[in-house]
């Protein structure tokens, strides 16, 4: 245990601290560097376009102190991030941190729900293409996972909300509130990453199936199904979980556009809508937390390959 | 689990659903009190008729003093806030105050106090006003309970008064709300309402078509034909107190004459847009302020000519020439303007290249920079905004007249007339403000309108026509006008 703490959650501690402070930066500098005068940009978000005038803007620029000079507003916010205080919507003058988990959460409901269906039905039928090579099967499942990794998940949706909500009437079309509410857009995220995962899967069991070791469990008289169970099951997890983490970028990029169609308040949602309105605290906070899931999942898959892996324990 | 979906699932769950491009804001009432108001969750002192009187709501009469300063309001007996409190005076006072404090219509006005008097409420003005009940129909002005207030002031619950009681509120996208039994007028038909927020039209067209909306807002109009074939929708378009416009800086070459800007007039295909881009024939403007604002109205106009070689022939006239481009220029300088728009309102990008290309047939080269909609008002100020093509709300109160008071006077407004000003027409703002309504304030509005029609410092392009995608399960659904409400509480269920 003491060993895995230094070879994984050490490193990651550290990477987190290094992803939060260029993340915090790179968001006060761009937002800076965006044209457009910001005072206005919130004072639009606020009260909406028909009441933004020079009086609001003013108001505004006064109220958030816009007009401090950066080096200042840079040194105040990196204080404010070392006593975890993320500050106020200046839109909606809420606690960011409130909203922020208010949106995490939805964000990972969807990203769980779409975790879960990818594991059920990409691996599943991964094994079965790759443990008869060049079949029926495998063929079949090559055409389909192109096919749905190369439709974008807002197509996706838009087909699934289609045929499940508008022709079948089995599940609401958008909106949140339940569980029901999260099949459709967690089915449209899930079924790009169980296409590539299945893929990888099928290549995994291949390799595993062809390998000296597993031929020599065959000889040695272990059914099938006993040989794979005990000598390719952990050898095919190992890329496969090391994929799920590579493709968390996929989720992560593909909730900003799903959370929009189906109207779901996650983060991606939130975010975009906080350039817009160049919500710099919203976008700062959202920002850091995207970057801070992202160490957080990917130490999550360093763990269970650490778990999965005897010769990275040994190494 | 699956079946846990009942507010999408069951049709006659006897609940309204309503889905919206529109996101809630804040609880805030001088920033997303529009939404409480449409939901019919808030009220105001005083609504709006249909036509456009204004009708007593929370204020059962009202009346101003002979120095024309003193306003005094009655406050209705009987109504209960959404947390059992009764409406009082001061209630409303304390309410008001406290909206007064934000950028808004209220902060705009020239009120000094309000207080309560017994069940009066009392508002004392620093010059006269003649339009005050007006504002008080704004959704700003709308009367929460004070336990919606922080010790700050800031708004963080919404108890009103209205027939809908709010039971879920998940600032941006989702509320919930069900009839308030304790409501002072008659008991809605539905049990209660849902809004949520679904930002990308096709969102909402498939909400509708699975049956998981009800009322389906801003849906464009191509979108709304398809539906009507294929769901049981029927489509409903209404025109709005909106006027879709382009707002010029007149300190241009080209746009500082009346003459200059009528030939630009003349280069706007209205028909045009209306046919294929707004799908509406309702929406062609023949002038500023559309019919709904009767004292505004310009009877008897004809429609602007549709004429790009008149625009070219005008500015001929004027001492322009064509370059070797076959632009116009002058002084060797060719006439070039860029125009700023926003895409909130979809249809504004569209309608914008549209003028693009017709100016261009005029000899105008016109460029289109789509921005934040803050980018009109942030141009006005710093002098560097050429045209811009909004969407502009003359009915924010009802009577035109706080609107064009700040768009039309002397310099301009924000969303109006830049480097603009008639003399004859702050004078007759000077003298509405006193007026005492009736046909000397027609009078004095309609020489206001023909000014504003004849120098054209803003040009109406369309009225804009609110389309909303109606299930055929509901009867009854209307929508004012001036979209302060959408008396979801006169809608009732279709046998």
């Amino acid at each position: 245990m003491g060993k895995m703490i230094r070879a994984v959650v050490v490193p990651r501690a550290l990477q987190a601290v290094m992803v939060a402070w260029t993340v915090g930066t790179l968001t006060f500098v761009l937002t800076r560097a965006l044209p457009g005068d910001m005072a206005y940009r919130i004072a639009a978000g606020r009260y909406g376009y028909d009441n933004v005038d020079a009086a609001a803007a003013a108001a505004v620029r006064q109220e958030l102190g816009l007009d401090q000079p950066p080096l200042l507003a840079y040194a105040s916010w990196l204080w404010d991030l070392l006593t975890l205080n993320l500050g106020r919507d200046m839109v909606s003058n809420e606690p960011v941190w409130s909203e922020v988990t208010h949106q995490v959460g939805h964000s990972l409901v969807l990203a769980l729900v779409a975790i879960a269906f990818a594991v059920l039905l990409g691996p599943a039928l991964g094994v079965a293409a790759g443990l008869r090579r060049r079949g029926a099967l495998d063929h079949a499942s090559l055409a389909l996972s192109t096919a749905l990794r190369s439709v974008p998940p807002f197509i996706l949706g838009i087909g699934l909300i289609l045929v499940v909500a508008v022709e079948l009437r089995w599940l609401p079309a958008a909106g949140h509130g339940g569980f029901a509410h999260a099949v459709l857009p967690g089915l449209a995220l899930a079924l790009g990453l169980a296409a590539v995962s299945s893929r990888v899967t099928r290549n995994a069991v291949v390799a595993v199936a062809r390998s000296p070791f597993f031929a020599f469990a065959r000889t040695k008289g272990l059914g099938e199904a006993l040989a794979f169970r005990r000598h390719g099951v952990r050898n095919v997890a190992v890329p496969v979980v090391s994929y799920f983490g590579v493709q968390l970028i996929y989720l992560i990029e593909g909730v900003v556009v799903v959370e929009s169609l189906f109207a779901w308040p996650g983060i991606g949602h939130a975010l975009v809508h906080a350039i817009v309105a160049r919500n710099v605290p919203m976008i700062q906070g959202t920002a850091l937390v995207m970057g801070l899931m992202f160490v957080a999942l990917n130490a999550v898959v360093d763990g269970i390959c650490w778990g999965l892996d005897p010769r990275r324990r040994a190494s | 689990m699956l079946g846990v979906s009942s507010e999408a699932l069951a049709r006659k769950d006897n609940i309204i659903d309503v889905v919206c491009p529109w996101e809630i804001g804040s609880t805030d009432s001088t920033r997303s009190g529009h939404v409480f108001r449409w939901m019919s969750i808030s009220e105001t002192l005083v609504g709006v008729e249909p036509d456009g009187a204004m009708k007593p709501l929370l204020a059962t009469a009202w009346s101003v003093d002979d120095s024309r300063l003193v306003w005094r309001f009655k406050i209705r007996e009987g109504v209960t806030f959404h947390n059992g409190k009764p409406l009082t005076a001061d209630a409303a006072a304390f309410s008001l105050n406290a909206a007064r404090t934000k950028p808004g219509v209220l902060a705009k006005s020239p009120i000094a106090e309000i207080a309560a008097e017994g069940s009066e409420l009392v508002v004392r003005l620093s010059e006269p006003f003649a339009t005050l009940p007006s504002l008080f129909t704004h959704a700003s002005a709308q009367i929460l309970e004070a336990e919606s207030y922080d010790a700050d002031g800031n708004t963080v619950k919404v108890i009103g008064t209205g027939p809908f009681a709010i039971t879920v509120l998940q600032t941006p996208q989702r509320l919930a709300a069900k009839a308030y039994a304790g409501y002072w007028g008659p008991k809605p038909a539905a049990e209660g309402v849902t809004y949520l927020a679904a930002p990308r039209s096709e969102t909402r067209t498939l909400m509708v078509q699975s049956g998981d909306a009800d009322l389906a807002f801003n849906m464009d109009a191509a979108s709304l034909k398809r539906l009507e074939m294929t769901a049981p929708v029927k489509g409903f378009s209404t025109p709005v107190a909106r006027t879709v416009t382009l707002k010029l800086n007149a300190a241009r070459p080209g746009l500082d004459t009346a003459r200059g800007r009528n030939a630009i007039n003349a280069a706007i295909d209205r028909q045009g847009i209306a046919a294929s881009i707004l799908r509406e024939p309702k929406s062609v403007a023949n002038q500023q302020f559309s019919p709904m604002f009767g004292d505004w109205f310009l009877e008897g106009l004809p429609q602007f000519r549709y004429d790009p070689k008149f625009t070219r022939a005008e500015f001929k006239a004027m001492g322009w020439s064509e370059d070797a481009d076959g632009y116009l220029a002058k002084d060797g300088k060719r006439l070039s303007l860029v125009l700023t728009t926003f895409s909130d309102r979809p249809e504004l990008p569209i309608i914008a290249t549209s003028i693009q290309e017709s100016l261009r047939q005029a000899g105008i080269e016109a460029k289109v920079s789509v921005n934040n909609a803050s980018a009109i008002p942030a141009g006005h100020h710093d002098g560097s905004l050429d045209m811009g093509m909004l969407a502009r709300n003359y009915g924010v109160v009802r009577d035109p007249f706080v609107v064009v008071t700040e768009d039309f006077r002397s310099g301009g407004g924000d969303w109006g007339a830049m480097n603009w000003g008639s003399a004859e027409l702050d004078d007759l703002i000077a003298k509405m403000k006193l007026s005492d309504g009736g046909a000397e304030y027609k009078a004095l509005s309609q020489r206001a309108a023909r000014i504003i029609h004849d120098e054209m410092p803003v040009i109406p392009v369309a009225w804009h026509v609110q389309t909303v995608a109606v299930s055929k399960d509901l009867a009854n659904f209307s929508i004012d006008p001036f979209q302060l409400t959408w008396n979801l509480e006169k809608v009732t269920w279709a046998k």
